[in-house]
C-alpha cells in the first residue's frame, strides 16, 4: 500500500444561501483516506453525506477548505478539468443507477473509455460484462432491466477505467435487502480484486460494518468511528 | 374530497405552478383563434355585403354586355323574362380636353334611368340625371384636367359643362380595375359631340330590373350566352364573380389557406405542448399514480388543465379577433364609404371556440396515450422511462389521423365541400406519415449500424432512437411547421410577381389605342416615332378538318368554346422584341403563313403544318401554321395569338394599337393632337398607372403579409415547443455523460449538432415538399399560370431557422444546466 493518501480533505466546508439565510451543511470536514481503503460514511438523512461526496467527486464545489485527489487539489481545477478529472481518476455508482437510457447495456460500461478518448480494447467490455454476470444481457436498453441488473451495469461502468477513486451514493438504496447484499458483496469484490478505492455513502449500518473505515456526520462535520 | 373536486383543484394547482409550461400552446391557439374568427367573419360579412348589394354592384338584376347592340326584346323574349324597367349604356374610351389639358378617360353614355339599383353620389349636391350639355367627372378626372364644378370640357366638336363630381357609382366597385379616370355624358350629348361611333370601340350594356327571377330563367339565360357564341355576356346579380370580385375569391382563397395551415399547426403544437407536459412532469404524474389515482383520472386531470388553457386561449383569442374585425370594418367604412355588415358575432364566436377545442382534445388525446403507459415503479425506482417501446408505424398513422378529423372538418366548411375538405387534410397528412415513416426507417437503418461511427455521432443517434414516438413525432411536427412556413413563403412570392406582373421596365410609357386606317398615315407622319399594329376582327371558322362553329354548336363536342370567340389578327414581317419562335421558322412576311402563340396552340389542338380557315368581314383567309412563338408577357408590348402575312390582310380595313415611349412633354403634345384630331383614339399612359397598380398592389401585399405572419409566428413558436421539449428529454441524459467524464462542451456540442443537422434535413425536406406543395396550390388553386419556385430569401429564411434553432438550444443549455448534484441521492430537493 501507497503511503501517499488518494484523497485528503482539509477544512472543507459547504453552505447554501436561502431565502431564509444561510444554511451551513459541511463544516471543518478534514480526513485522509488510503489508496485500496474501503470507507463508509453513514448519518441520518439530512445530515450532508451526499452533499460530502458531491463535493469528494468533484459534482459540486466546497464554500471552504481544500480537496487533494491523488495529491491534486481539484479546488481551483476549471469545469473541463474537472470533467477530463472524473473521466480519468473516478468511478460513481448512484442510488438511481443514472444509466444513460438510449446505451445498450455494453454502450453503457465503455462510455467512460470513450469520452476520455480511450480505445475500447478488444474483450474488455466483454470482461467486464461477464464479471458482472451480464453477458447474456449486452445488447439491452437499460429499460428492460430489473433494479439489481442496473445497479450492476452501474459498477461495470464505473469500474471499467480503472479509476482510483469508487464514490457509491446509497447503492442499494433501491433494491431489496436479499439484491442490495449480492450487489454489495459484487461490488467488495471488485474493488478488492482491483485494489480500489471506495467511498459508499450509507445509511446501513450492514453494509458500513463491511467496510475498512466508517465515518460518520455530527454536527455538520466528519468523525471517524474507532 | 370528491372526484371532481380533487381533478379541478389538482388542475388548477397544475396550471397555476406551472404555467410557463402552458404558455406556448395558449399563445398559439389564441393566434388561431384571432385568425380563425377573424376570417369567418370577413368571408361572412363579404359574403352578406355581396349577396344584399349583388343589384347596386352590377347596375340591374341581369345585365347583357356585348360589343355589337343586341335586340332586346327578342333576347329577353327568348328568355322568358319581362324586365319591369331597363337602361342602356354605352362605354368606350376617348381623349376629353379643358384649355391645354388633354386626358384619356373612360366613358360612360347613359340614358334618363341610369342607375337602375342604387345612386350615383356627388361630392357636392345630388344626382339627378344628366343634362344634354353636361357631363360628370370622377374626382380623379376633374383632378387631371383640373376643372371643377361649372367649367368647360370639350369632347368631339362640343363642349360640355362640369356638372358635378362624382364622389361614388354604385358599380364602381365591381367593374374591375380601373385604370382610366371616369365621365359620365347623356346620349344626346354623345350624339352633338360629332363623333362617329364607328370609329370608336364600344361597349353595349343592358340592365334590367326583373321581378321574381328564378332558376329556369337563369338556365334560359346562361343558355342564350352560351348559344351566342362569346357575342353576348350575361350577368346575373348574386351569380357571377367578375373584375374586382375575381381578385376578392383569389385573396379569400389563400386566407383559406392560411386559416387551415394555421389549424395544423395549432394542432401540432398542442400535441407537442402536451408530449412536453408529459415528458418533464412524468415523475410528479408517477407519484399520483403511486399514490392511488386511477389512469382514467390522470388523463382527466391533465385534460382539464389543459381545458382552462384552450377555452381561456380560444375565449381571449375571439375577443381579439372581433375586436379587429370591427375595427376593420370601420377603417375601411372611414376609407371606401363601404359598410360591411355585422355577422352574428356570438355564432361565430361560439363556432370558433367549438372548433379550437375540437381541434384541441383531438391532439390532446393521442399526446395523452403516452401518459397512460406510464409505470410508476419504472419512473420513481428506474429513473427511466419504460414508454420508450419499439415505434409503431400503425399507431403514429392512427394517432396522426385522429388529430386531423377535426381539421377535415373545418377544411371542408370553409372550402364548402367535404371531399376538397378530405382531400387538402389527406395530402397534409400523407407528407407527415410519410416523412414520419421514412425518418423511423432511416433511424433504425443508421441506428444498427451505430457501430461503424465515432463516439460522438452514435451517442446522437442512440438519442434519438431512444427517443422513439416523441423524436419522430418531433421531426414530423418540424417538418410540417417548415413546410407551411415554405409553402406559403413560395405562394406569397407567387401571388406578389403575379400582382405585379404588369410593371415590367419594358413597359411603354404611352399606349394608343382604336387608330383608324383613315387617321393612321396623319398619325404616323406627326409622331414618326409611334409603332403600330394592324387590328382586324376574325372568327376560325377551321383548324385542319374541324370546323369549328359546327362544333361549338354541337352540345356534345369538346372543342374549347374560347375558339369561337372574335380574334384579333394582325400582319407584319418582323419579330418584337418580347416574342420568341420556339417551333418552325418565322416566315418573314411569306404569304399564306401563319405564326401562333405556342399556349394557344396547345389549347386549340394546332401544331406546325396546321391549316387555319379565319371569316374576316365575310370573306375566307386561309394559312399554314409556319411557327409558334412564345411572348413575354411582363414586356408589356402587343400581343397576339395569330400573326399573319400583311398580303393577306391587306384588303381588309383595319383598327391600329400601338405604343410609344414618351417624355412628359411630348405625350402632352400627342394628347393635344388626338383631342383636336381624332377624339377616338385613346392614350393610355403607364406612369399615370403604374402608382396605381402599385398602390393596389402593395394593399393586397399587406393584406396576403397579415394573414401569413400568424401561421409564421405559430409554425416559430412550434418549433421553439420542440427544441424546449427536446432539451427536457435531453437535460438528464447531459448530467449522467458529465458525471462519467463528458465535458459541458461535449454534451452542448452534441445537443446543437443534433438539433441543427435534424432541422436541415427538416428544411430541405420540407422545402421540396413545399415546391411541390406551391405549383399545385398556385395551378389548380388559385389559377396563377406562373410559379415562383426558388427564392433566395426563403433559403436563407429557411437557413436562418435553422441557426434560430440552434441559438434556441444554446440559450437552453447556458440557461438551464443540471446541477450534476442532482444526481445524488438527495437529488432534486437540494
Amino acid at each position: 500500500m501507497e503511503n501517499k493518501p488518494i484523497l485528503r480533505m482539509t477544512d472543507v466546508g459547504k453552505r447554501f444561501q436561502t431565502d431564509q439565510g444561510e444554511i451551513v451543511i459541511l463544516d471543518n470536514v478534514s480526513a485522509q483516506i488510503m489508496p485500496g481503503e474501503t470507507v463508509a460514511i453513514i448519518g441520518p438523512s439530512g445530515s450532508g453525506k451526499s452533499t460530502l461526496l458531491s463535493l469528494i467527486g468533484l459534482l459540486d464545489t466546497p464554500t471552504h477548505g481544500d480537496i487533494f485527489i491523488d495529491e491534486q487539489n481539484v479546488k481551483s481545477m476549471s469545469e473541463k478539468d474537472k470533467a477530463q478529472f472524473r473521466n480519468k481518476k473516478i468511478g460513481f455508482i448512484f442510488q438511481s443507477f443514472e444509466l444513460i437510457s438510449p446505451f445498450s447495456v455494453a454502450e453503457n460500461i465503455a462510455a467512460p473509455l470513450e469520452i476520455g478518448g480511450r480505445k475500447v480494447e478488444a474483450g474488455v467490455v466483454e470482461a467486464m460484462l461477464g464479471e458482472v454476470g451480464l453477458s447474456a444481457r449486452a445488447d439491452a436498453l437499460p429499460y428492460t432491466l430489473s433494479g439489481g441488473e442496473k445497479q450492476r451495469v452501474a459498477i461495470a461502468r464505473a469500474l471499467i477505467h480503472s479509476p482510483a477513486l469508487l464514490l457509491a451514493d446509497e447503492p442499494t438504496g433501491s433494491l431489496d435487502r436479499a439484491t442490495g447484499e449480492r450487489v454489495m458483496t459484487l461490488l467488495l469484490d471488485a474493488v478488492t480484486k482491483r485494489d480500489a478505492t471506495l467511498v459508499v455513502i450509507t445509511h446501513d449500518e450492514t453494509i458500513a460494518t463491511r467496510m475498512d473505515r466508517v465515518f460518520e456526520i455530527k454536527n455538520q462535520t466528519l468523525h471517524e468511528r474507532k | 374530497m370528491s372526484g371532481s373536486k380533487l381533478i379541478i383543484s389538482y388542475s388548477l394547482r397544475l396550471v397555476r405552478r406551472e404555467w410557463r409550461r402552458f404558455v406556448l400552446p395558449f399563445l398559439s391557439l389564441s393566434i388561431t383563434a384571432i385568425v380563425m374568427i377573424l376570417i369567418l367573419l370577413l368571408s361572412s360579412s363579404s359574403t352578406l355585403f355581396l349577396d344584399s348589394q349583388a343589384r347596386e354592384l352590377l347596375g340591374g338584376d341581369v345585365v347583357l354586355e356585348s360589343t355589337a347592340p343586341i335586340d332586346t326584346d327578342t333576347f329577353w323574349q327568348s328568355a322568358g323574362v319581362t324586365p319591369t324597367a331597363q337602361s342602356n349604356q354605352l362605354s368606350f374610351s376617348a381623349t376629353l380636353k379643358a384649355g391645354d389639358i388633354t386626358a384619356p378617360f373612360s366613358i360612360k353614355v347613359v340614358d334618363d334611368a341610369y342607375p337602375l339599383y342604387g345612386a350615383v353620389t356627388l361630392t357636392e349636391g345630388t344626382f339627378s340625371g344628366v343634362g344634354d350639355n353636361e357631363l360628370y367627372l370622377d374626382e380623379a378626372g376633374a383632378e387631371r384636367l383640373q376643372v371643377g364644378k361649372g367649367d368647360t370640357v370639350s369632347f368631339g366638336t362640343k363642349e360640355f359643362v362640369v356638372g358635378g363630381i362624382v364622389g361614388a357609382e354604385p358599380t364602381a366597385l365591381l367593374s374591375g380595375f380601373q385604370f382610366l379616370p371616369r365621365v359620365i355624358m347623356s346620349q344626346a350629348g354623345f350624339e352633338a359631340a360629332g363623333v362617329d361611333p364607328a370609329l370608336l370601340r364600344l361597349e353595349y350594356q343592358y340592365t334590367a330590373k326583373l321581378d321574381g327571377l328564378n332558376t329556369s330563367n337563369i338556365e334560359a339565360l346562361s343558355e342564350l350566352e352560351d348559344q351566342s357564341v362569346g357575342l353576348i355576356d350575361v350577368d346575373i346579380a348574386g351569380e357571377n364573380r367578375t373584375g374586382l370580385q375575381q381578385g376578392v375569391q383569389i385573396v379569400t382563397d389563400f386566407l383559406i389557406v392560411a386559416v387551415l395551415i394555421t389549424a395544423v399547426l395549432a394542432a401540432v403544437n398542442v400535441y407537442a405542448s402536451t408530449l412536453y407536459l408529459v415528458t418533464v412532469e412524468r415523475k410528479s404524474l408517477a407519484i399520483l399514480l403511486a399514490l392511488g389515482l386511477t389512469k382514467n383520472r390522470l388523463v382527466a386531470l391533465l385534460g382539464t388543465a389543459f381545458g382552462y388553457v384552450v377555452i381561456g386561449a380560444s375565449i381571449v383569442g375571439s375577443l381579439l379577433g372581433i375586436g379587429l374585425f370591427t375595427f376593420l370594418t370601420s377603417y375601411i367604412e372611414a376609407t371606401y364609404a363601404i359598410a360591411l355588415p355585422s355577422p352574428n358575432f356570438y355564432m361565430y364566436g361560439l363556432l370558433c371556440v367549438g372548433l379550437i377545442l375540437t381541434i384541441a382534445i383531438a391532439s390532446f388525446v393521442p399526446a395523452v396515450r403516452r401518459t397512460l403507459s406510464l409505470n410508476p415503479k419504472q419512473i420513481l425506482i428506474g429513473g427511466d422511462d419504460n414508454s420508450k417501446k419499439a415505434f409503431s408505424l400503425r399507431s403514429l398513422t392512427l394517432i396522426t389521423m385522429s388529430t386531423l378529423v377535426p381539421l377535415v372538418v373545418l377544411s371542408a366548411f370553409l372550402l364548402g365541400d367535404i371531399v376538397d375538405g378530405f382531400l387538402i387534410i389527406a395530402s397534409i397528412t400523407a407528407a407527415y406519415v410519410l416523412v414520419a415513416g421514412l425518418f423511423s426507417v432511416v433511424l433504425r437503418v443508421v441506428y444498427k449500424n451505430r457501430k461503424r461511427f465515432p463516439f460522438f455521432l452514435r451517442s446522437i443517434v442512440s438519442q434519438k432512437n431512444a427517443d422513439g414516438l416523441l423524436g419522430i413525432v418531433s421531426f414530423a411536427s418540424l417538418f410540417v411547421a417548415l413546410t407551411a412556413l415554405s409553402t406559403l413563403a413560395l405562394l406569397q412570392i407567387s401571388l406578389e410577381r403575379y400582382l405585379q406582373e404588369d410593371l415590367s421596365r419594358t413597359v411603354p410609357t404611352t399606349y394608343i389605342l382604336d387608330v383608324q386606317p383613315s387617321q393612321k398615315d396623319t398619325l404616323t407622319q406627326q409622331f414618326s416615332d409611334i409603332e403600330l399594329f394592324s387590328n382586324v376582327g376574325a372568327r376560325i371558322v377551321a383548324i385542319d378538318d374541324v370546323r369549328i362553329q359546327d362544333e361549338l354548336s354541337n352540345p356534345d363536342s369538346t372543342v374549347d368554346r374560347e375558339l369561337g370567340r372574335e380574334f384579333n389578327l394582325t400582319a407584319r414581317d418582323y419579330l418584337l422584341s418580347s416574342e420568341q419562335i420556339t417551333d418552325g421558322a418565322w416566315s418573314s412576311g411569306a404569304p399564306g403563313e401563319i405564326s401562333v402563340d405556342e399556349d394557344f396552340a396547345k389549347r386549340a389542338n394546332i401544331s406546325l403544318g396546321s391549316t387555319l380557315v379565319f371569316s374576316v368581314q365575310g370573306f375566307e383567309v386561309r394559312g399554314t401554321v409556319t411557327s409558334l412563338r412564345s411572348t413575354d408577357s411582363r414586356s408589356g408590348l402587343p400581343f397576339f395569338y395569330f400573326v399573319l402575312a400583311p398580303s393577306d390582310l391587306e384588303m381588309f380595313p383595319a383598327v391600329y394599337f400601338g405604343y410609344s415611349y414618351y417624355d412628359d412633354a411630348k405625350q402632352g403634345e400627342l394628347g393635344r393632337y388626338l383631342a383636336t384630331n381624332a377624339p377616338n383614339v385613346s392614350v393610355l399612359e403607364t406612369q399615370a398607372i403604374g402608382p396605381l397598380i402599385v398602390q393596389i398592389v402593395s394593399t393586397l401585399m399587406i393584406l396576403v403579409l397579415v394573414v401569413t405572419l400568424p401561421p409564421l409566428l405559430i409554425a416559430t413558436l412550434l418549433i421553439a415547443t420542440l427544441v424546449v421539449s427536446s432539451y427536457a428529454a435531453r437535460r438528464r441524459e447531459g448530467g449522467r455523460l458529465r458525471a462519467i467524464g463528458a465535458t459541458k462542451q461535449f454534451v452542448l456540442k452534441q445537443y446543437i449538432a443534433e438539433t441543427i443537422s435534424l432541422t436541415l434535413v427538416a428544411s430541405v425536406l420540407a422545402y421540396i415538399i413545399s415546391v411541390l406543395a406551391a405549383y399545385l396550390i398556385s395551378q389548380y388553386f388559385f389559377k396563377l399560370g406562373s410559379v415562383t419556385l426558388f427564392d433566395v430569401q426563403l433559403v436563407a429564411g429557411l437557413g436562418l431557422i435553422v441557426l434560430l434553432v440552434g441559438a434556441i438550444g444554446l440559450y437552453l443549455f447556458k440557461s438551464d444546466t443540471m446541477p450534476l448534484r442532482e444526481l445524488l441521492s438527495y437529488g432534486e430537493n437540494s
